[in-house]
């Protein structure tokens, strides 16, 4: 495995602005922001400080679909989306949305994924194969001649991941993707994306809410607010910053409770104890008041 | 206060096959003053129940009562005057040009005197965090900001059962832990009562004093939350998970014996930085 230092940059972003046609300030700026090769990098933040915006630009949405004012230096393997095109991106960069309806069109879900390989002009065998493929990725073999929008919201949000993979991105942005999942499909989710982003050998760019669900799989946090990058680190720092400043972001119940009984600790390793190990603390911290 | 009672309810979408059942013989009651957490794995039929409590479905068998009215025979209007549901994806439901219209719409439909209406409006939107957006459109807001109006288009009307689908799915910290305290605001007028389907157990833990398990369209099970806690089958088999937070409370009372709100609240001021 190659170091962090030799690995390539994919995605650099210095000085970005932006402001939606007829808002009256930016929603983002002056943002620096830079992705390597492989990472998995975590974005969180109040809702409206910017995280979708973000989003959109790193995969053309914006300025194609979205109009307005954006400013700065953007190179995502090398595209801009100021000058390239949605599905140019769209072959590198995927992106799986908050809220799956909206990307979910087709009669069936089989159809839905095979949307994106065909628009590419593949060929049958191979869009075939991929559907196959991404469906039993995600394991939805057997809703597949069901219509996507007769599912519940956690299995449309499988359909649209499926449909994203079909294009083979080399990058995996995903909006808040597990709002809709019940928790043990989150749990296995997050274990799920990282298996995935291992064997496909993806970046992934995860916006999310529910830090402790990825916790152990993350090299870097962001924390975005109202516009811009709050930090930008390893896990262990960004957490340990957002404590000492109180940013409200959801901290890992596990790191309050060390934090609070003033251990030291290893930050990933804290995902190696049990359960019975915390409660153990909680106890103290309980008896302690 | 309104009490909604679900008898041998079975439901299926295909109204002329009537064997592919989305729920099978569901029986229920929400007592005012119930705060029910209703729990199940994604496509177990939470969302299907709640559109038939508001009547916006109709059981294929069984029937609901709310009071002494058969919500089959009921019309939706007049089911809303007692019941008011917070839908899952609130940007299918807006449909005024600006959010302070959108939060206007009930309060006129009611008769209320134009000044009242606006101060009650703003006062609500403050609430919300949305005052700065009351003359946007609803469809330009966030993800967020479009949940918190969709909540607070239905809080301003007071209804006396309060019914949410998915309340926190998409909310940030903040706005979760103030999804919360309007909930618990809204729960303090005694005999008010609450249905919540969500997969958030945190959260409900936090809201709620009883729970009901669907899977697979069955009700599987329904007692107090702290019994559920305690219930160890509906976690081993997969039909709940637990989270960390929830794997810890359930642990701590009971093997350890403290008691249930203690806990709750001792794990509030350490997520909110209290301590
Ligand atoms: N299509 C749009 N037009 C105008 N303003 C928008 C649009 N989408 C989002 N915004 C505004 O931009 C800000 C950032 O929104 P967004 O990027 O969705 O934030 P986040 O994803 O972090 O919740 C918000 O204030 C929101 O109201
Ligand atoms: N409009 C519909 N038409 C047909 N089937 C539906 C429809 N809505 C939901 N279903 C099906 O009903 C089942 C229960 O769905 P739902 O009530 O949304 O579950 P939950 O809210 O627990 O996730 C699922 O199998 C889903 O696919
Ligand atoms: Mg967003
Ligand atoms: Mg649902």
């Amino acid at each position: 495995m190659s170091t962090e230092e030799s690995r390539k940059t994919i995605i650099r972003i210095r000085n970005l602005s932006f402001k939606y046609k007829n808002a009256e300030k930016n929603v983002l700026d002056t943002i620096n922001f830079d992705v390597k090769e492989g990472e998995f990098v975590l974005i969180t933040g109040p809702s409206g400080s910017g995280k979708s915006t973000l989003a959109r630009i790193l995969t053309g949405l914006i300025p194609n679909s979205y109009p307005g004012d954006l400013s700065g230096e953007i190179s995502i393997m090398s595209f801009d989306p100021r000058r390239n095109k949605i599905y140019e991106i769209a072959q590198n960069v995927g992106l799986v949305l908050q809220n799956p309806e909206n990307q979910l069109f087709a009669l069936t879900v089989e159809d839905d994924i095979a949307f994106g390989p065909e628009n590419l002009g593949l060929e049958r065998k191979e869009i075939k194969e991929r559907v196959e493929w991404s469906l039993s990725v995600v394991d939805l073999q057997k809703e597949r001649h069901k219509a996507p929008f007769e599912l519940s919201g956690g299995l449309q949000q499988k359909v649209a991941i499926a449909a994203v993979l079909a294009m083979k991105p080399k990058i995996l942005i995903l909006d808040e993707p597990t709002s809709y999942l019940d928790t043990l499909s989150a749990i296995k989710f997050a274990y799920f994306l990282n298996e995935l982003k291992r064997e496909l050998n993806l970046t992934i760019i995860l916006i999310e809410q529910k830090i402790d669900l990825f916790f152990k799989f993350l090299s870097r946090i962001v924390v975005m607010n109202e516009g811009k990058i709050l930090i930008d680190d390893e896990p262990d720092v960004v957490m340990n910053f957002c404590i000492r400043n109180k940013i409200p972001i959801n901290i890992p119940l596990q790191l309050l409770i060390i934090r609070t009984l003033g251990e030291t600790y290893d930050g990933k390793k804290l995902y190696d104890y049990q359960v019975d190990d915390y409660k153990m603390l909680f106890e103290k911290i309980i008896n302690d008041r | 206060m309104a009490k909604i009672s679900i008898e041998d309810v079975s439901f299926s979408y295909e109204q002329d096959k009537k064997n592919n059942f989305v729920l099978k013989d569901v029986s229920y009651s929400i007592l005012p003053g119930d705060s029910v957490l209703l729990l199940g794995p994604n496509g177990s039929g939470k969302t299907t129940l709640l559109k038939l409590i508001m009547g916006l479905l109709k059981p294929t068998k069984g029937k609901i009562r709310i009071d002494d009215a058969d919500t089959s025979k009921a019309s939706v209007f007049e089911i809303s005057k007692k019941v008011s549901m917070i839908f899952q994806n609130p940007e299918k439901q807006f449909f005024a040009e600006t959010v302070r219209e959108e939060l206007s719409f009930g309060l006129k439909n009611r008769g209320l005197r134009e000044e009242e209406i606006k101060k009650k409006v703003e006062e609500v939107a403050k609430k919300f965090g949305l005052f700065e957006y009351l003359d946007k459109s609803p469809f330009d807001l966030s993800g967020g900001e479009k949940r918190r109006l969709s909540i607070a288009s239905i809080i301003i009307l007071d209804p006396e059962v309060l019914i949410v689908d998915e309340p926190t799915a998409g909310l940030d910290f903040q706005y979760r832990n103030l999804m919360i305290s309007i909930i618990r605001g809204f729960l303090e007028t005694r005999n008010k009562s609450l249905v919540v389907a969500t997969h958030d157990i945190d959260f409900g833990l936090r809201i709620a004093n009883k729970a009901a398990v669907i899977n697979e369209g069955k009700l599987v099970w329904s007692g107090d939350v702290v019994s559920l806690l305690r219930e160890e089958e509906i976690f081993s088999k997969g039909i709940l998970a637990h989270t960390f937070t929830s794997s810890l409370i359930s642990r701590v009372i009971s093997q350890s014996n403290v008691d249930f709100q203690k806990v709750v609240k001792i794990l509030e001021e350490l997520t909110e930085g209290l301590m």
